[in-house]
């Protein structure tokens, strides 16, 4: 059963792939545009406290706020807590 | 006395060699443990015991073996403790470091059907060797539960023990998970063996059907004198042997292509559950000290506060040059035409010649700032700033790139305007840009450093800094009105890349700081021109006989100015402060000029003379008023130009000037009523 | 596998002491000079005085007093991270020599453009109002700029990152 939650529950270090992205037209786009699609791996880089979270796709580095990363839904495989 | 009947839960362990066995051993039974030697067998046998709360987990610690052939006496001891023992449950130790070679065991081991828990040991090798395997991922593909352990630290052990309790008491001697499918050639020949193996019940009640089905086809001998002595053991062994050969026929030696379907199965899972471990590179430890949660606002300050010091200073003798350049060409071309009332308008004071060199003389002030600032956002840096300012500027309703056109519009509004283009949410941009004429530009800094420097003396800098400060938080505070009333709700998707860092062209920075600044001097020459003009007209133009005059009283602008006074008195302002005002719309360099003439005096000394014609409270309040009102008509244009409505145009207008006329209000009468 | 040596963190030790020290001064001036008037600060000053002038010259300014504590704090950092981390503490002090270095700049393009502004009247045959000296002005050679001298070797140590940062 694979555990499907949104990237902003992501810890940092952690690592997931997009399943979903539930948005609007025009920020689904943009998403897409920058990489962050079903089927890319998304990786977080920092993400402490309240506030906007950094991420990692491929060899782009992008950040989202939280509203946007609740939107994002990722097939949520931990890594090892390091 | 009272005998406690302990459950006890019977544990193996197994693993190849030098994975940390006899360490996982060792933490969990301690003391109490004790070898032996394997009954008929030269090999070391160490059991022991582990007890939790009323349980007891007798373990015993089978030999390292990779394999589970009838090859070596060790693997023998091992798959035998398991088949005839049956453990509850068996633990599997795998080298997280070796993954590939230590899941050939753990497949082995589910083909047994023995109730399997991973303990996923040297995970701290693993990411020193860069890679990182996914415990969880893991578990669902082989369908066992696995435990991530670093044994010589003794992590993991307690969440094995609960494991191991869990399996036991809830699945005893079952299947742990799903049954792993080779590649269906393979899986065939099993297939059919198996059911013939399944339909047998004396061989079922010993062993895993499965498990016998593929030992036959590899032509395991201990599994064939195994079943010759049970009961209907001769009629598989005979079926095994047959579907042997014809596999042999069709793939090769059985038992070949036999581990040659586990690897396969191996390198898929592995390929599933490990990744390559990142090396840090500079650029991601820039980012963690840059974003660091402590100190990353910390240093934006630092370089926010360089960039201005850079700016300013820097520029300041360039600025003194073209002041003193122009006025000095004024001087040396007054007279030239002869007629008085051109002299006036060109080469006067306040002429044209004048106004030019005032806005000119910002000129160096602007590009540098531009300039400092494109080299930042080359850099990559900005971006970076946006991110960590993005929390903060969300408490006083701004997107966290709103900070850009904000410092932007220290240096003048009208660019900073069109720079709102960075902002992608409508109603973010629309809250910048209605709040950026807020940002005290350096046009009004003219007027400003004068007065106070007249007003104050000492406390000059302290004025103006009280100043810039108003203005910064009135744009907070008019941005979360908005946010709560006009465009409530619609909070931006915060999406920023980072650009990777770079070393800042100065080429490329030379070319935006033009785009930029250039803006503001289009505008100082084309406006300002015209307004200066215009005033000069109003200015010298007597009110009532319409012919040049030189006393500013008995002009057109007097007449309006006086006219309006009205409605300011409680402000206290002169009819000339309203005038000023007036010309401010125009642009806010010429607030000075115009208040020099009104008064008759030069510009050097107005703030001087107003000084000792008006009180410091009064002038403060005026002051404020100058910093919040409309936006001098370029902004007026750029605003329009950025909204693309004359709805917000005006209200940016309207809103300016209510405003300015209350927070002027507050503090004259305040100020007076504090400080008499 | 960190090439920093604890020289380096000696030398950053010492700043991490010396910018919050000038960092104070500054601000504890500039508060009396901008904000509280009435308080006679005395011209505190902590340096070497040659000619009319101090080395360094601390001037009242609460916001570069601010700054440099913050530097400070920065170099701190990466020593208190020396054992734990010492892959970040290496940032932190890449950042603060960085900051440093910036100060450095800031602080000559203040004098340059100090003597500039006292001298362009030449160029046209004006008069100098008076000349210019280390003394008089305001910010002359400041903590700004011998506490980044000081800590220039820094580089040696960091310059791996700033040649990975940009190929």
């Amino acid at each position: 059963m694979r555990r499907l939650i949104p990237l902003a529950f992501l810890g940092e270090g952690e690592v997931g792939t997009v399943v979903e992205i539930r948005a609007g037209r025009g920020l689904t786009r943009r998403l897409l545009a920058m990489g962050i699609a079903p089927g890319m791996k998304v990786r977080v880089l920092k993400s402490s406290g309240p506030g906007p979270i950094l991420v990692e796709v491929g060899q782009t580095r992008i950040a989202l706020g939280r509203g946007v990363a609740m939107k994002v839904i990722v097939g949520g495989w931990d890594a090892w807590p390091m | 006395m009272a005998h406690v009947k302990r459950r006890m839960i019977k544990v193996a362990l197994a693993g190849n060699p030098n994975v940390g066995k006899s360490v996982i051993f060792n933490n969990l039974t301690g003391a109490h443990q004790h070898v032996g030697n394997w009954p008929g067998k030269t090999v070391d046998k160490k059991e022991g015991f582990h007890k939790v709360d009323d349980r007891v987990i007798y373990i015993v610690d089978l030999p390292g073996t990779y394999s589970l052939t009838a090859l070596s006496v060790e693997e023998v001891i091992a798959r035998d403790y398991i088949i005839y023992e049956r453990p509850d449950v068996v633990v599997d130790i795998v080298d997280a470091s070796n993954l590939e070679r230590n899941l050939y065991l753990t497949m082995q081991l589910l083909e047994l059907g023995a109730n399997v828990v991973i303990a996923l040991n040297k995970m701290d090798l693993a990411e020193k060797a860069g890679m990182r395997i996914d415990h969880r991922k893991l578990e669902e593909e082989l369908g066992v539960p696995v435990i991530p352990t670093v044994a010589p630290k003794k992590r993991g052990m307690r969440e094995l023990v609960d494991k191991i309790i869990e399996l036991a008491e809830g699945n005893p001697r079952g299947h742990g998970g799903k049954t792993l499918c080779y590649e269906p050639r393979v899986e065939r020949f099993i297939e059919r063996l198996q059911g013939e193996v399944a339909s047998r019940e004396e061989v079922t009640k010993l062993l895993n059907p499965r498990w016998v089905a593929i030992k036959l086809l590899e032509g395991d001998e201990d599994v064939i004198k195994k079943l010759s002595e049970i009961e209907g053991g001769r009629e598989i062994i005979e079926k095994g042997m047959k579907l042997r050969e014809e596999m042999g026929r069709e793939l090769g030696d059985p038992e070949v292509a036999i581990a040659d379907a586990r690897y396969a199965v191996i390198k898929g899972i592995v390929s599933r559950v490990a990744g390559e471990l990142k090396r840090l590179t500079a650029s991601d430890l820039l980012d963690s000290v840059l974003l660091d949660k402590y100190l990353g606002i910390p240093i934006f300050f630092v370089i926010l506060w360089w960039w201005f010091q850079m700016a300013f200073i820097g520029s300041a003798p360039f600025c003194d040059i073209l002041g003193d350049g122009f006025a000095a060409l004024g001087e040396a071309l007054t007279g030239i035409t002869g007629h008085p009332f051109i002299d006036y308008l060109f080469f006067g004071e306040y002429g044209i010649i004048q106004g030019i060199g005032a806005v000119l003389s910002f000129v160096p002030l602007i590009m540098l700032l531009y300039f400092i600032l494109a080299l930042l956002e080359d850099s990559g840096y900005m971006a970076r700033a946006a991110f960590v300012m993005e929390k903060a500027m969300r408490k006083v309703g701004l997107s966290g790139r709103t900070i850009i056109p904000m410092i932007m519009g220290f240096g003048c509004n009208v660019p900073a305007v069109y720079a709102t283009r960075i902002i992608p949410d409508e109603a973010d941009r629309l809250v910048a840009i209605l709040t950026n004429p807020l940002m005290l530009c350096g046009a009004r800094l003219v007027f400003f450093s004068a007065i106070a420097a007249a007003f104050y003396g000492a406390y000059a800098g302290d004025i103006l800094f009280s100043l810039y400060a108003l203005g910064v938080v009135l744009a907070f505070m008019v941005a979360i009105i908005l946010r709560k009333t006009l465009f409530r709700g619609r909070v931006s998707p915060f999406v920023i890349e980072f650009p990777a860092y770079q070393k800042p062209s100065f080429k490329v920075a030379a070319v935006r700081m033009w785009d930029r600044g250039s803006m503001y001097l289009r505008k100082a020459l084309g406006i300002i021109l015209i307004g200066l003009l215009i005033i000069g007209v109003l200015t010298a133009i007597d009110a009532e006989t319409l012919t040049f005059t030189t006393d500013p009283e008995r002009s057109l602008v007097a007449a309006l100015g006086r006219s309006l006074a009205p409605i300011f008195t409680p402000l206290n302002w002169d009819w000339r402060f309203v005038v000023a005002m007036i010309f401010g719309f125009v642009a806010k360099e010429i607030v000075l000029g115009a208040s020099a003439m009104l008064y008759g005096a030069g510009e050097e000394e107005i703030a001087s003379r107003l000084a000792s014609l008006y009180n410091p409270i009064d002038m403060y309040g005026y002051m404020t008023f100058i910093l919040i009102y409309i936006p001098c008509i370029v902004t007026v244009a750029a605003i329009r130009q950025e909204t693309g409505s004359w709805k917000w145009t005006m209200f940016a207008v309207v809103y300016g000037l209510i405003l300015a006329y209350i927070v002027n209000l507050l503090i004259v009468t305040i100020g007076h009523l504090l400080l008499g | 596998m960190s090439r920093v040596d604890s020289l380096t963190y000696i030398l950053a030790s010492i700043l991490s002491i010396l910018y919050p020290i000038y960092g104070a001064i500054q601000f504890y001036k500039g508060a009396i000079a901008w904000w509280l008037p009435w308080i006679s600060g005395e011209e505190v000053q902590l340096g070497v005085k040659v000619g009319d002038a101090y080395i360094p010259n601390t001037f009242p300014d609460p916001f570069s007093g601010i700054i440099l504590i913050i530097i400070g704090v920065i170099f701190a950092r990466s020593i208190y991270l020396s054992k734990r981390d010492p892959k970040l503490a290496e940032g932190f002090l890449f950042v603060g020599w960085i900051l440093a270095s910036m100060m450095l700049i800031l602080n000559l393009v203040v004098l340059a453009a100090d003597i500039l502004d006292t001298y362009y009247p030449l160029v046209w045959g004006g008069e100098i109002e008076e000349p210019w000296t280390l003394g008089s002005d305001p910010w002359g050679i400041s903590p700004h700029l011998i506490l980044g001298i000081i800590a220039t070797p820094i580089y040696s140590k960091i310059k791996h990152l700033l040649k990975q940062l940009i190929p």
